[in-house]
This record gives structure tokens, C-alpha cells and sequence, in this order.
């Protein structure tokens, strides 16, 4: 076995969040960043989900988080010099009772002064916006105009030639085996083809984080679980907004391709691994999206997967270092918004890790707070 | 210059193939999604196995070759023959294996739909 | 514009077919192509209707505003794509044509696009050439993705939901199948056809579900030896007479879900049934992948070119369909399917006017009519043609260039053993040799299962790669058998 490689800092996982940070890293200055994936580019999760990017959420911290990234995804094809087709067409979220239409109404105001531009829709309005929607038993929505989507592969290969061009290394096909820490603080990550050392490491592996720092003894309670999706053959623009619906558990959503992605929430769906797909996801997301768009009915489903969402007990990304074991960092529990928190995670990982503090204060998100009962919980998860 | 299609689906040439592995898009799924190559209608069925002769030969890999150091992936080391032969395999196969209409998959919708229209 | 010209050389059933009844009712169907009213006869397919009247292609690809026409004639590609009454993507050469039917071809982009696909067509851009360019500033960028953006896709989505059905009705495949069957078979060719016979026999209850219309799967056309016809009809009445055999007939196998599912979709040009929807979910105690294999057009300039046919399409078009898509062939390719497909041509009334193959071993068995000719060592290079092929270029040892006249070139290679499903299933496969890139094809290899949880799945006939037909009816025959006797101890989920 050859010599191991030296680096500043090991990323485990090139997914989003471990490429973005390694390019964030770069840019600020470390010089020997290597990131480890254990397959091909997007293999995981980034690859997996629906590319949407919202900031229509419900608790204030969440909020400032999820503008911030809108604002880098604003300017990242100018930053990386690579398109990744954010289109800003907004997010549409359907209500269906009155507590939805109320929490609504109390949650914009918080919106609006935190500079996000959120505004209720009453139904004549929605179908102005989305011409073609049933909006049986809808009594209004919440519409951000700034939110919307990105195509998720470009994102993770701007970041990747941006980092690589800073001079991070990017390796894929090279799964972590092995991880421990040396008497002098010194972390050893083994695979079958290298072995690196670091005094830093950022574990950003996706659902599989959890995995990594157990092999440290750090204990991340987060589950997996599976959540599936679709995609139709492209047609000619006629759908702007992403659309969700948090009463029905649908969200769709047209590509810069043409294409309707979209998906159900997971409900009744025991933790696990899977990314096999059911023939009963297809069914009930058929029948989802013709009771939501019945022009949709004539479109045809061209192929179903699924990835996981990375579930932490408040639903609440975690972030951060962890008490006793200096130079271990971690970003997981995304919840299913890893991908559209990933500009502004990836730089607050990039601060801490070269400061020690950060822009925005992340302490909320510290895995210790879960030693604490009381914690607060976001109304607005969708997928 | 006449035009070679790889995939018919996505109008794809093989000009633009050779160009995605010389930009290092080298894995057969990055240069699916890269290229648009086996994402259309057809999902692969028509196109998938030209494009694997293709980068099995010595065309594709000296394009392969060409483009190691860039993209968004680093290479370990310079492969061998042997390494970029192994690297050859299909990428994921998903259901539908042919497109399914939306109404066809709802119970009683598909009562609605334009007159004679097929699949 | 074309005058109308006869594209199409009737069989002589069915020069029947456009003539008055004795009722004197005319069994034509009145359709309209692009505003045009047009005449078919009931039974057409939308592809055989519109060449009937002059119309050979349908549609543009959606970057280079190619030309596009029929070719694979099971639905598997997207060349003879065609909108019907508003929606797009409708497969011309298997959907029948309905009285009233509105066909247009299909379009692919704004005003703008013309212009800017007559650009493309004398250009190649960089592959992901639009992640590099117009990243800034702003406003060029959103430019460039709106564009983009319009230029993407095919046909439009409105808000109105489709229209009621009025084509043609029949029962739901689906009425009274059972959830689950002891064996189910994928394919109803001779292998498949065998599987299920053995698999009955063998005391198993057996689903065989199959694509088109007609048992068989590509043994069709009367230019079959006797022996292997024979054999065909024998197995078709063994499974249509077997009480333990379900057929569907014009069903797809549309997913493998693990451990032991099958999704199937029905032809729906059908009424849904009362379990709902035109698509059943059925679980197998083992399944028997008998999907047979394709054609694979090779990478040569030009190969998209209207005019060019794998051997087993041509094999659907003019035997299954009666539809003979030109009059003077060339064809080029490997033995033994060379020597089957000049036999197939010749039979329907087509000159094959030369052979091209790399070696000489490949067309000795070939019949040839008089006056054609015969190119050894050669290798396709290159179509001519604007709307359809007018030339086959073949380069020969030494790299002299012989281009051929013909409006119909066969490319009669070794099939491309189906894949899709068994992949799906679990089989691995992996790129085999060949004397020339165009001759390698995905083979499969050893499935790597952990029973007892996933049910036991078996590969026969022309998807394992076996060409003769005697063997894969013996091969077939053992699987059916032992996927019986596993299907049958699997226990019920």
C-alpha cells in the first residue's frame, strides 16, 4: 500500500454540498482540498432531486437561510462561468382550508420584512398566473416571484470545474472505508485506491453522513427516507411557477428542457436506503397531477426514480463542528432542501472552516441542539 | 459537413460526443446527461449501445484520453486500456421502458382523451 | 412541395381493402394530413395511410430540423413521430388511422428557428455549449435560457383537458387477469411461445404477454423455411390451446419492479377497465424475459436518413403491415441476416439492386437478381439524399469511395439483444467482440439474484443471444420448465 496523500482537508461526498464547499474553500484560500465520492458525479442524491429552490418557508431562521442562497443562485452562472439555468419563474404553493390560508397570511408578513417578496394570490389571480390548474377546493396560495429552479447537474458540475480549476481535487469511484482520527489529530480516510490525511475533515455525505461520523463516534440522528419522482417528455413553456401543494403532497415543476418534473410526499415510508421505484408512486403521481392540471392528462411519463431525503428530527439542515473532536465538520439533515441550500451552506461550511465563525450564525443548527426537547418546527415541508 | 446522429431522440452528432469526452465528460452517465444522449423519448434504446462501441473504440478513447484532466472529475492516474474498457457499462435502465400517458395510468380518465389517438 | 406520387406497392389483399364492399359501402377512412383531407383503408396504420397518399416524411428532428420518416415500425424510436387531433408524439407506424383524424407533422420550434437551424445544419457546436456561453452578464444570460427555453420541447400543454375518447373501443386486456401468475412470460415469439408451452406442461399457471397484435414475433413473412413455420404455427396453437396460458396480446411490459412485479400497459386505444386505467401491476413467481432483439443502425454520415431499415423493421413494415417503403434496395450487413433480408425484399416485389459487406464470406449465400451488384469489403460510410436516401456510400479496401443509387438501403446485422427489461431485472451486460465496431452488441451475462426474496428470472431466444431457431426452442423449452418449478414453490406475498 503506497504512501498516504496529504491534503488541507478531506470533503466526503461530492454531491452539492461537498463540491461547493471544497470550491468555497479554494476560493478562500486552501490550497490541498480533496473530495472523495464513492460514484459518478450525481450518483446520489443531487442527481436525484427535482432542482427546486424555494424561500417560502415558515420559520424565520429558515427564511434568511434560504434568500441568502437565492442570492448566490442569482449570480452563480456569472461566478462559476457556467450556465446552470436558475430560472426565477417562482414558487406556487397551494391552500386548501382555512389554517393553511391563515398560517399563510401571518407567515408573509415575516417574509416581507426579511426582503423575501412573498404575496397571497386569491383563485382568480392563480389562474391568471397558471392558466390550466383545477382549483377545486382551493381557497388561495402563497406565490414568491424570486423563488424557482435550477437543473441540478449543472450546478454540481459548475461547482466541480470551478473548484478543480482552483486546484481542489475531485475524486469519484472511490468509496470511503475507513475513517478515523490519529493521536495527533490528524484524520486517516482510507478507500481501496488511496489513503489521505488531513487535519480537517467536512462530511457532506448525503444520507450516508450519519455512516461516516459513527465510524468517528459521532452520533447523527438523521433517517433516510426514500421520496420518488417523474419526468415527463418536454413541451413548450407553459408552466412558470414550481406548484405545491403541502395539503396534497404533490409539487411539479417545468424544466429549461421542457420537461414536468415532479413528485408525492413520502408518507407511510419506513427509513431505509431503497432507491428502487414502485409502480404505486407512478400511479397515485398520475393521478395527482391530472386532478391538479388536467391538460396534463394527454402528457406522457418518460421514466420514475428516487433518491432520499436526508431527514433530521426537526427537519432542520445540520450544520456545523462538533464539542471534542476539532477539524470535523459536518453538513446533513437537509430534509429534502439540501440541493437549494447548497450556495449558502457551502460558504457558511467554507467561513467556519477557515475562521472559526461565520456571516450568518449557524449555532441553531448544531447537532448538540437536539439534546434539548424544545425545538422549533417548520409548517412548510414539502418536498 | 455531413453530421453523423448518435441519438435521434435528442438530435445529438457524434461531433458533439467526441467534444463531451475531450471536455472530460467521461463517465457514461455524466455524458448522457452532458450530452442529452439516451435522455429522450426512447431513454437509450436506440442510441445507448452506438455510443459504448463507440467509447470502446480507439476513436472514443483517444477522445477520452484527450479530455482526462478536465471536467468535473480528477482522475487518479492516467487509466490503461484495461481501466477504460471496464468503465464501459450501461447506465440506469428506469421505468417506463416506453413513455405511459398520464390518462392511461388514471382509472376512468382514460374515458377522456382525443378521438383515435394512440401511444 | 412533391406531386403525389405512389410510394406505396400494394399487396394484392390489399388493393381489396380501398375497394367498395358488397354492400357498397367504401371501406376507406377519410383523415385529414396537415389540412389536407386524405384517404386510408380501415386497418392503416397513420405511416401506411399517409404514404398511401405521397407522404413519406412526417416530421423534423428537434435540433438540425432533419428529416424524419419511419423506421424501427414497433415504436421504439421517435422517427415517425406525428401529431394527432393536438398532441404531439403520436408513433405513426403503429397507430391505426380513425375516421377524422387531423395529422400534422411535428413541429420543433418558434419563427426563429428556421434561421437559426439553418445556422446549425452547416454547423456542429460543442457538445454543453450552452453551459459555456452568454454566463454573463444577467440580462444576456436570461436572454439566451428563455430562448432556449422556447426552442425546447415539442407540442403544446393548454389547460383544457383532452377531449372525450371517440376511436375505437374495446375491452380492458385486463378484465379478469389475476394478480399473480407461477410464471410470466415476457414475448410470445417462438422462444417465448416454447417457454410458456414447456411451463404449462410443467403444471404452472402462465402469463404471456406480448407487444403486438399476432403471435410469433418477427418468425412472420412467407419466405421462412417450411420447418421453422411450422414449428411457429405448432407452438402458437400449443399456448392459444393451453387452459394453463394467458395471452395478452398488444400488451407492453412497461417495468420490472423488484423482487417479483411486472407493470403492463395496454395499447390505449382501448376502453379502460373496470380495475382501472389501461395498465395492471401482476407479480411473478418467475419470469421468463423472451423480448428478442433489435436492430442497431450504425454510426455512418447521415444515418438518419429517411429511406434507411434495420432487417427486422423492414421484416414489419412490408410483412406485417404490407407497407414497401421503396423499389430498388441495397443492402448491406453480415450473414445470415443479409441472405434473409435480400430473400425478404425479393418477395415483396423489391430490386435489389447491390449487396455490400466486409467480407466475402458474408454474402456467398446471398441471391441475387440479375444486373446488381455485389461489394466485398466494403464498409458504409456514408447516405445521400435531401428528403429521402438517393445514395448509399460504401468505402472499400484501399479507401476508394463506390456510391450506389437506391432509394431503400436494409442494414441487415446482428441484433442488438433486448435489454431494457432484463436490466431492469438485474441481468448485467457488458459490450461483446466483433470484427468491426457495428457488429458488437450488449451481451448478457450470469444474473446475480439472492432468492428466495426476488423471484428467479430466466433469459431465451434472441435475448440470450441464441440466432438458431431450433436451438432456442429446445433452450426455451428447459426454462420454461424450471421456471415452472420455481415459479410454482415461490410462496404467495
Amino acid at each position: 500500500m503506497s504512501a498516504a496523500r496529504t491534503a488541507d482537508i478531506v470533503v466526503v461526498g461530492g454531491g452539492v454540498n461537498g463540491v461547493a464547499s471544497a470550491y468555497n474553500l479554494a476560493r478562500r484560500g486552501m490550497r490541498r482540498v480533496v473530495v472523495l465520492d464513492k460514484s459518478y458525479p450525481g450518483a446520489g442524491d443531487t442527481g436525484r432531486c427535482g432542482g427546486g429552490i424555494r424561500q417560502l418557508w415558515g420559520l424565520e431562521e429558515n427564511v434568511v437561510l434560504a434568500r441568502e442562497s437565492v442570492k448566490i443562485f442569482e449570480n452563480l452562472s456569472a461566478e462559476l462561468g457556467y450556465n446552470i439555468f436558475f430560472r426565477q419563474g417562482g414558487y406556487l404553493m397551494l391552500l386548501h382550508d382555512q389554517r393553511e390560508h391563515d398560517l399563510i397570511q401571518k407567515t408573509i408578513p415575516m417574509h416581507n420584512a426579511l426582503g423575501v417578496p412573498s404575496r397571497f394570490l386569491d383563485p382568480p389571480e392563480i389562474a391568471t398566473l397558471v392558466p390550466g390548474l383545477d382549483l377545486d377546493g382551493v381557497v388561495g396560495a402563497a406565490f414568491c416571484p424570486t423563488d424557482g429552479t435550477a437543473y441540478p447537474f449543472a450546478v454540481l458540475w459548475g461547482y466541480a470545474e470551478a473548484a478543480r480549476r482552483l486546484g481542489a481535487e475531485i475524486y469519484n469511484h472511490m468509496e470511503v472505508r475507513r475513517v478515523s482520527r490519529l493521536p495527533d489529530g490528524i484524520y486517516r480516510v482510507e478507500t481501496d485506491e488511496a489513503t489521505f490525511e488531513a487535519p480537517r475533515l467536512l462530511n457532506a455525505a448525503g444520507a450516508r453522513t450519519r455512516d461516516i461520523a459513527r465510524l468517528l463516534g459521532v452520533h447523527i440522528p438523521t433517517e433516510p427516507i426514500r421520496h420518488e419522482i417523474a419526468v415527463t417528455e418536454p413541451f413548450k413553456p407553459f408552466l412558470d411557477p414550481v406548484v405545491i401543494s403541502p395539503k396534497k403532497g404533490y409539487y411539479f415543476s417545468q424544466s429549461v428542457r421542457g420537461e414536468v418534473v415532479g413528485g408525492t410526499s413520502g408518507d407511510d415510508e419506513p427509513p431505509s436506503y431503497r432507491s428502487n421505484s414502485s409502480p404505486e408512486f407512478l400511479l397515485k403521481y398520475a393521478a395527482a397531477l391530472r386532478e391538479a392540471f388536467p391538460g396534463l392528462g394527454r402528457a406522457r411519463i418518460i421514466r420514475q426514480w428516487a433518491g432520499s431525503y436526508d431527514m433530521s428530527p426537526d427537519h432542520r439542515p445540520i450544520i456545523g463542528d462538533v464539542d471534542g473532536l476539532d477539524g470535523y465538520y459536518h453538513a446533513c439533515g437537509f430534509s429534502g432542501h439540501g440541493f437549494m441550500l447548497s450556495p449558502i451552506t457551502s460558504k457558511l461550511m467554507a467561513e467556519l472552516i477557515t475562521t472559526g465563525s461565520t456571516s450568518i450564525p449557524i449555532d441553531g443548527l448544531r447537532l448538540d441542539r437536539f439534546r434539548s426537547e424544545d425545538l422549533p418546527h417548520d409548517p412548510f415541508i414539502v418536498g | 459537413m455531413a453530421k453523423t446522429i448518435v441519438c435521434h431522440c435528442e438530435d445529438i452528432t457524434l461531433d458533439e460526443l467526441i467534444s463531451a469526452l475531450e471536455q472530460g465528460y467521461r463517465e457514461i452517465e455524466s455524458l448522457k446527461r452532458f450530452t442529452g444522449i439516451a435522455t429522450g423519448k426512447c431513454q437509450g434504446k436506440c442510441c445507448v449501445v452506438q455510443t459504448l462501441r463507440f467509447l470502446a473504440g480507439p476513436a472514443g478513447r483517444e477522445a477520452i484520453r484527450k479530455g482526462i484532466n478536465r471536467g468535473p472529475g480528477t482522475p487518479l492516474a492516467s487509466p490503461t486500456d484495461d481501466e477504460l474498457a471496464a468503465a464501459i457499462r450501461l447506465p440506469t435502465i428506469r421505468q417506463p421502458v416506453t413513455p405511459l400517458r398520464i390518462d392511461d395510468l388514471v382509472p376512468g380518465a382514460g374515458a377522456d382523451a382525443p378521438e383515435g389517438e394512440g401511444q | 412541395m412533391s406531386r403525389k406520387r405512389d410510394y406505396l406497392t400494394l399487396r394484392p389483399d390489399d388493393e381489396r381493402a380501398l375497394r367498395p364492399s358488397a354492400h357498397g359501402q367504401a371501406r376507406g377512412v377519410a383523415f385529414q394530413f396537415e389540412g389536407k383531407t386524405c384517404t386510408g383503408a380501415a386497418g392503416d396504420t397513420i405511416a401506411k395511410a399517409l404514404f398511401r397518399n405521397g407522404i413519406r416524411t412526417f416530421s423534423h428532428s428537434i435540433k438540425y430540423g432533419r428529416n424524419r420518416s419511419i423506421a424501427c415500425g414497433r415504436g421504439r424510436c421517435v422517427a415517425c413521430l406525428v401529431e394527432v387531433n393536438g398532441t404531439p408524439g403520436v408513433k405513426a407506424c403503429t397507430t391505426p388511422i380513425t375516421e377524422g383524424m387531423r395529422v400534422r407533422r411535428q413541429h420543433y420550434g418558434p419563427f426563429y428557428a428556421p434561421l437559426l437551424t439553418a445556422v446549425l445544419r452547416r454547423t456542429s457546436f460543442p457538445a454543453g455549449f450552452y453551459y459555456r456561453m452568454f454566463t454573463r452578464p444577467r440580462a444576456v444570460r436570461r436572454m439566451f435560457s428563455r430562448t432556449l427555453r422556447q426552442m425546447a420541447g415539442v407540442g403544446r400543454i393548454d389547460g383544457k383537458p383532452p377531449a372525450p375518447r371517440q376511436g375505437l373501443r374495446r375491452d380492458s386486456p385486463f378484465r379478469g387477469l389475476k394478480d399473480r401468475y407461477d410464471v410470466v412470460i415476457v414475448g410470445a415469439g417462438l422462444s417465448g411461445m416454447s417457454a410458456a408451452s414447456a411451463a404449462a406442461a410443467a403444471g404452472a399457471e402462465a402469463l404471456v404477454v406480448e407487444e403486438y397484435a399476432f403471435l410469433g414475433g418477427h418468425a412472420i413473412g412467407h419466405q421462412l423455411d417450411a420447418a421453422h413455420a411450422a414449428s411457429r404455427d405448432d407452438l402458437a396453437r400449443k399456448v392459444e390451446d393451453s387452459e394453463r396460458i394467458t395471452i395478452l396480446s398488444g400488451v407492453a411490459a412497461q417495468g420490472f419492479y423488484a423482487p417479483d412485479r411486472l407493470m403492463l400497459a395496454a395499447e390505449p386505444h382501448g376502453q379502460p377497465g373496470e380495475e382501472g386505467g389501461t395498465v395492471k401491476i401482476v407479480a411473478g413467481g418467475a419470469f421468463v424475459f423472451a423480448t428478442g432483439a433489435q436492430d442497431l443502425i450504425p454510426l455512418f454520415e447521415n444515418n438518419d436518413m429517411p429511406g434507411i431499415f434495420g432487417c427486422r423493421a423492414l421484416r414489419l413494415f412490408l410483412e406485417r403491415d404490407g407497407l414497401v417503403p421503396g423499389r430498388s434496395a441495397v443492402v448491406y450487413g453480415q450473414a445470415p441476416e443479409i441472405e434473409s433480408a435480400v430473400g425478404l425484399l425479393q418477395a415483396n416485389g423489391v430490386a435489389v439492386v447491390a449487396v455490400a459487406a466486409a467480407d466475402r464470406s458474408d454474402i456467398a449465400a446471398a441471391p441475387t437478381a440479375g444486373g446488381d451488384r455485389v461489394l466485398m469489403g466494403a464498409r458504409l460510410v456514408r447516405a445521400e439524399g435531401r428528403e429521402w436516401i438517393v445514395r448509399a456510400v460504401f468505402e472499400l479496401h484501399g479507401g476508394r469511395r463506390v456510391s450506389v443509387p437506391c432509394d431503400l438501403l436494409c442494414v441487415a446485422l446482428p441484433g442488438q439483444p433486448a435489454f431494457e427489461l432484463s436490466y431492469q431485472a438485474g441481468f448485467a451486460y457488458a459490450l461483446g467482440d466483433g470484427p468491426r465496431e457495428e457488429s458488437r452488441t450488449l451481451l448478457p451475462k450470469e444474473l446475480a439474484l439472492e432468492p428466495p426474496s426476488e423471484a428467479p428470472r430466466f433469459l431465451v431466444g434472441q435475448a440470450a443471444a441464441k440466432r438458431d431457431w431450433r436451438e432456442k426452442v429446445g433452450h426455451a423449452a428447459a426454462v420454461g420448465t424450471a421456471a415452472a418449478r420455481s415459479g410454482l414453490q415461490r410462496p404467495h406475498r
